[in-house]
């Protein structure tokens, strides 16, 4: 027993006499301190700049706090760390932004110079779940001033208060960006497995990550939510930057070990320390240096990247200078004009062998800088308009070294002045051009991206979410506008909305000269019925997380659309474009509404018999305030809310008595674990009726439920997107969920919404919403008079196509709306439908109750030809239907709803619904062509879908010049519902799914 | 058919030692007729055999005796342990899986064990458990180590001693202490150790049932930057069922606190070939806040 003893004893000593150092705050008290991050960086700076260190927290009477740069977000309450250089920004306890559901994330990083911002977001996360993110409880100010200051944030991961997590953002006074250090503790009894990085949340069309790692670069490989584990790649050092011109470039570098580890995409990154098991009582501690620079090219960051790295890691670097030279003296500057990557490598070896290290753009007289690891061998490559085009080996260099001047010939281009009037006078018109190859060869010779990432153009004349030139398309501002266009031979359009002619011309560019391209438009007259208002109320600019379209250039697409009413819906931040409006001149006959479109991030709703957490989709609010002094600009935060609590919030936001709240792409499709539309997201079983109340059962009573602590119900959205986007991609499925709504007595209006983030994914205004509101834009809107006319369901909603309805109702004639009629006896449908003869229809269908009953074939076509380009307003169909014949078959109370469109393809429900059912909502048509829709149509491994998009049209097709301007889509309007009120009770009783019928 | 060779095999192999009855002896066969003079009748008894004590009550060396080997905790902490000190030497392997679907967890681990045991005296045994390899592989959601097999540590080290406090015909108790060794290098940075006292009974009124208990208090500690210091706390009840020498089956009924709480019936066959005892066994907790779907665990033992 003595024995037993000594080894006891030894043991407790070794346990409580030693060994137990501290490292920061794990295992700290309530007072421990982050280590401080980065400890062998070491910056200088003279002693002037040294000397301009601040923290402050943000308070009223701040208003230049905020950095520039159209992604910054600094409001009231959150922390500014600042020195000579940088500007740093996190956001404070409640000040909630994106993802982030606490605060206490980096928000804003902008130099000092430059200050411009294009950071969405950066957090330290230990995976991808949402117990994964920080809940910070704690936020604490250090101000140790000459040294540093800094921001120390402790919580714990969401869900898991056994699991601290500590983050310390320190400014030193010449750092040139922030140091990070987060530490984090597993106190549960259960290992974890932890990938501690910095999330960062790009989303599309933002800046765009860069690795330095095999096969890396702007390239990644593809993953999904359920493949994240095959993507992860290591790599030195990350960057990220805008291409939309605004200044500003990003590394993220460790300043502990040789490499990051993390996978990167579009939508989001991760860059940390290597993923491991932390067991009970195991932790991870990441510390990191970001930087930022003026840059526009990844070598800006990389630059600061290889220093820290020289300093911790004792690396060495050189820097390559030389110059670009083109044929012509064209002009240089832009990344469409020349872009250089240098790979390590050898030339002749695949992209994948290759390692890049950086990328440059050059000065307008064709200088540039690449930063690289010395004594390595380079592959170094030039890229003009979207494709490579010269390519060079670099030995080895040791030292700097000038690589001297890169003669680059191809593409031959021709500068192009366009010039656009409106015919029969000198009136100039903002509009917008779009070039399209006219071949196959010009098609294949100019297809373009920029190093593969966004969309491929043909042409590439600039990035695609970008300002004008973006992809193929040129905003023409005061009737001119200027571009260099590659060799090839084109269709040039020039338009300015469905209700003008459509100009074109054929061009062919094959020499390097300058010319000068003339459209001249006609507004077809008697097009546009008198009193309404175009408007399209789901817009996106470079407030909105996934864009990077300047203001200016937004602003002018809407004049080029010829747009009345604009609301302003940027993701989760309320935006004003008033001052660009102003700024244009266009105040007198454009009026932008401030809204937001609140879009969930974070997954938590469950529903029953479901095993996956939701997030609640997307919804637009209108009119709010902009308050760039708060959070959001004054947004609701929608985190982990119902939409009834959403609603209850936004409402008291409203700036009138008659808000707006839709709901918006209702069956779009989850991108990335992240629902869209709510009721996709509750798995809604369109072949049942909606119960009274919530019987717990399915989606269907979330659906109607008015959650706790709320005003409205879940379903108290005014209107509903039946058309999204110039594609109509998802249009079936939006009108079915419409038509199920009418049919159960949930009236809802109708909307047609571009919903555009750039110049490129969708042509504002197409579709839009004509809106019988009795007022004008301008000066004299009356945002009541429009609100209430949205409310009232007197919209069309449109990409061309204009739909003139009536029905004889018993006190007179009644136009379409959500006000329900008694409908005369023998009374009849008054219809006419008239198109410009570039966006013509095929057919017209009357809907009655969720059911086509009549299909009308539209007049035949002019064949004179260029009809499609004449002024002459096309008459698809002008007649008078019965109601009576309309209406056979159906009992009680109907709804009409009038299209005009193409036929749609036939389609299939083959699942969806809870447990792979049938859901009621067709999800897949003819995929193999064999005549049936079945099983066989769906790829392997889902269980229903695609619906496909139909085939682009051939040249001779009257489609084909409108799918050429909106990547394959096609006109379509329809009308909102008639409600006739047939049984004798007041108001509209729904027909139930079966719509009446038996 | 094999099996019953087998069983017999084996039950005549080590089958503990039946009680002689006396030889019979034949008188030698003579067609002589004597008439033998009349005796008295010599009846000679056998000593009265001494009543055997619990320990003694086992009914083969070879099978593994006590509680079964499989638990919640680190090496054998928690495990209860057996009143009736004996030498063995073995090596075992345990498995264990958490699948947390609705929280997109995962874990399964797996420890490869050494163990032994030395009986100073009959009432003195010194023991310990060794998780020479111990492989976690941990999912969080989507992401997970690229390899089951990836990053084996050395696992935990218990040592420890008992004594048996008393012991009746029927009734063994003892007393056990139990160190966990800062070995495991799973944690960087950190090493666990802590220690156990737990008292064990056993009740062996016949020689083919055995009733065990244990309960043990004790904690575990991080050497470390984060000690996190933690009770652990067990009860134990259950039975040994041993119908022959080479198969006995184990219902153990435990709850307590190691890191979650748990209360489990944790099951076992054992079986013995010579003097190797084999014990198969599982356990799933029904209630507490322990999260695993199963861990099993496997034993072989040579009894020295």
């Amino acid at each position: 027993m003595n024995r037993i003893g000594a080894v006891v004893a030894a043991v407790l000593v070794a346990a409580f006499g030693g060994g137990c150092a501290k490292v920061g705050c794990i295992g700290g008290d309530a007072t421990c301190k982050v280590e401080a991050p980065c400890p062998k960086l070491t910056l200088t700076c003279d002693g002037a700049s040294a000397g301009q260190l601040e923290v402050f927290t943000i308070a009223a009477g701040m208003p230049d706090a905020r950095p520039g740069g159209t992604n910054a977000l600094a409001a009231q309450g959150d922390v500014v760390l600042r020195n000579a250089f940088t500007t740093v920004v996190i956001s404070g306890l409640g000040n909630q932004n994106y993802l982030d559901i606490t605060g206490g994330s980096l928000i804003d990083l902008a130099t000092r110079a430059g200050n411009t911002d294009a950071v969405n977001e950066i957090f330290p996360v230990t995976g991808i779940l949402p117990g994964d993110e920080p809940r910070y409880t704690s936020l604490e100010i250090i101000d140790q001033r000459p040294d540093f200051v800094a921001v120390q944030l402790k919580g714990a991961l969401d869900g898991h208060l056994d699991m601290p997590i500590y983050t310390r953002y320190e400014l030193k006074p010449c750092d040139p960006g922030v140091r990070v250090r987060t530490e984090v503790l597993n106190a549960s009894p259960d290992n974890q497995y932890w990938a501690l990085a910095d999330g960062f949340y790009w989303s599309k069309r933002e800046p765009l990550p860069f690795t330095a790692g095999k096969g890396q670069g702007f390239a990644h490989p593809s993953f999904e939510l359920t493949t994240i584990n095959s993507a992860y790649q290591t790599f030195p050092f990350l960057t990220f930057g805008f291409h939309n011109g605004e200044n500003a470039s990003y590394a993220a570098v460790s300043c502990t070990d040789g490499s990051l580890t993390g996978f990167n995409s579009e939508v989001v990154s991760t860059a940390g320390v290597t993923p491991r098991v932390a067991p009970p009582r195991g932790w991870l501690a990441f510390d990191r240096f970001l930087a930022v620079t003026d840059g526009r090219d990844v070598d800006a960051a990389a630059r600061v990247a290889l220093k820290v790295r020289e300093q911790v890691l004792g690396e060495k670097f050189v820097t390559l200078t030389g110059r670009v030279e083109r044929a012509g003296g064209i002009p240089l500057g832009a990344e469409r004009d020349a872009t250089l990557l240098i790979s390590e490598g050898s030339l002749g070896q695949d992209a994948e062998a290759l390692t890049p290290w950086s990328q440059a753009l050059t000065d307008k007289s064709g200088a540039f800088t690449l930063t690289v690891p010395a004594g390595k061998s380079y592959v170094l490559t030039v890229s003009a308009f979207g494709r490579t085009v010269a390519e060079r080996a670099v030995d080895a260099p040791g030292a700097d070294t000038d690589l001297g001047t890169l003669s680059v010939v191809d593409p031959t281009v021709a500068s192009v002045r366009f010039e656009v009037t409106e015919a029969g006078g000198n009136n100039v018109l903002d509009s917008e051009i779009f070039v399209v190859p006219a071949d196959d060869e010009t098609k294949s010779s100019t297809s373009g991206s920029f190093y593969g990432e966004y969309t491929t153009c043909s042409p590439w004349l600039g990035a695609p979410p970008g300002p004008s030139p973006a992809c193929n398309r040129v905003l023409v501002q005061q009737g001119v506008a200027n571009a260099e266009l590659p060799r090839g031979k084109y269709h040039l359009y020039a338009y300015h909305g469905p209700f003008w002619s459509l100009g074109h011309q054929l061009f062919t560019v094959d020499a390097t000269v300058a010319t000068t391209v003339t459209f001249q438009l006609e507004r077809l007259v008697g097009l546009q019925p008198t009193g309404t208002l175009s408007a399209d109320l789901h817009v996106h600019g470079a407030a909105s997380f996934d864009s990077s379209i300047p203001d200016f250039d937004r602003v002018l697409s809407f004049a080029a659309s010829e747009l009345d009413v604009i609301v302003a819906t940027d993701h989760d931040v309320v935006h004003d474009y008033g001052a660009i409006v102003s700024q244009l001149g266009f105040s007198s006959r454009m009026t932008t509404i401030t809204g937001v479109e609140t879009t969930g991030h974070v997954p938590w709703m469950r529903i029953p018999n479901y095993g996956f957490p939701l997030v609640i989709g997307h919804y637009i609010f209108w009119p709010l305030r902009f308050d760039p002094t708060q959070p959001r600009n004054g947004a609701p935060f929608d985190e982990q809310i119902e939409p009834g609590n959403l609603f209850t919030d936004a409402a008291r936001r409203f700036t009138t008595s008659t808000g707006v709240i839709q709901l918006n792409h209702p069956w779009a499709v989850s991108e990335f674990g992240r629902d869209l539309g709510f009721p996709r997201a509750i798995k809604l079983d369109l072949r049942k009726d909606l119960p009274a109340s919530d019987d717990g059962s399915d989606g269907r009573g979330v659906y109607v439920r008015k959650p706790k602590g709320a005003e409205f119900f879940n379903d108290a959205h005014h209107s509903q997107e039946v058309m999204n986007g110039s594609q109509n991609s998802e249009l079936i499925q939006y009108r079915q969920f419409w038509f199920y709504l009418l049919n159960q007595g949930r009236v809802k209006t109708g909307t047609a919404n571009s919903d555009s983030h750039s110049l490129v994914d969708s042509t504002v205004g197409l579709p839009r919403n004509l809106v019988w509101a009795g007022t004008d834009p301008g000066p004299l809107f009356d945002i009541d008079k429009f609100d209430n006319a949205i409310h009232a369901g007197r919209v069309l909603g449109t990409s061309g196509p204009i739909i003139e309805a009536t029905v004889d109702g018993a006190t007179g004639l009644k136009s379409f709306g959500l006000e329900p009629f008694a409908p005369l006896a023998g009374g009849k449908l008054h219809l006419k439908v008239t198109t410009a003869p570039w966006a013509t229809v095929p057919e017209v269908r009357v809907v009655v109750n969720g059911q086509v009953v009549k299909t009308l074939a539209a007049a035949p076509l002019p064949t004179t030809p260029d009809y499609a380009f004449s002024d002459q307003l096309y008459v698809a169909y002008d007649g008078e239907l019965a109601l009576s014949e309309l209406l056979d078959g159906v009992t009680g109370d109907a709804w009409v709803v009038v299209e005009a469109g193409p036929a749609f393809p036939a389609t299939a429900d083959l699942a969806g619904g809870l447990n792979g059912a049938p859901d009621g909502m067709p999800d897949t048509t003819d995929n193999n062509g064999d005549g049936k829709i079945d099983k066989d149509d769906v790829p392997k491994g889902d269980d229903y879908g695609p619906l496909a998009d139909p085939p682009f049209p051939a040249e001779t097709d009257p489609g084909f010049h409108f799918a050429n301007i909106t990547r394959n889509g096609y006109p379509y309007a329809f009308t909102n519902p008639f409600l006739l009120d047939r049984d004798g009770t007041p108001g509209f009783n729904g027909p139930g799914v079966k719509g009446g019928r038996p | 058919m094999i099996a019953l060779l087998l069983g017999a095999l084996l039950a005549q192999a080590d089958a503990p030692p039946a009680t002689e009855a006396p030889a019979v002896t034949e008188a030698p066969v003579s067609n002589e007729t004597t008439v033998a003079p009349q005796v008295a009748e010599v009846k000679v008894e056998a000593p009265p055999e001494p009543v055997p004590l619990a320990c003694a009550r086992w009914r083969s060396p070879g099978l593994i005796e006590g509680p079964v080997f499989l638990g919640y905790a680190a090496a054998d902490l928690t495990l209860g342990r057996r009143a009736c000190p004996r030498s063995e030497v073995g090596v075992g392997f345990n498995f264990g899986a958490i699948i947390d679907t609705p929280n997109f967890y995962g874990n399964v681990s797996s420890q490869l064990l050494f163990f032994g045991a030395w009986a100073i005296d009959p009432k003195t045994e010194l023991f310990a458990t060794f998780a020479a390899i111990d492989w976690e592989y941990t999912v969080n959601a989507v992401i997970s180590p690229a390899g089951y097999f990836s990053s084996p540590n050395l696992g935990d080290l218990t040592l420890g001693g008992s004594r048996q406090l008393y012991q009746t015909d029927s009734l063994a108790g003892a007393l056990s202490l139990r160190v966990l060794l800062p070995t495991a290098s799973n944690i960087p940075g950190t090493r666990n150790t802590g220690a156990e006292l737990g008292h064990s009974v056993s009740l062996r009124a016949t020689t083919w049932l055995e009733v065990h208990g244990y309960a043990g208090v004790g904690f575990t500690v991080g050497i470390g930057p984060a000690p996190l210091p933690a009770v652990t706390l067990v009860g134990m009840i259950g039975a040994a069922l041993t119908p022959f020498s080479w198969f006995s089956l184990v219902v153990d009924l435990s709850g307590g606190l190691a890191g979650r709480s748990f209360f489990a019936p944790t099951a076992a066959l054992r079986f013995r070939i010579f003097r190797l005892g084999i014990e198969l066994a599982a356990t799933r907790p029904l209630a507490g806040t322990a999260r695993q779907d199963v861990i099993v665990g496997a034993r072989l033992t040579w009894r020295i």
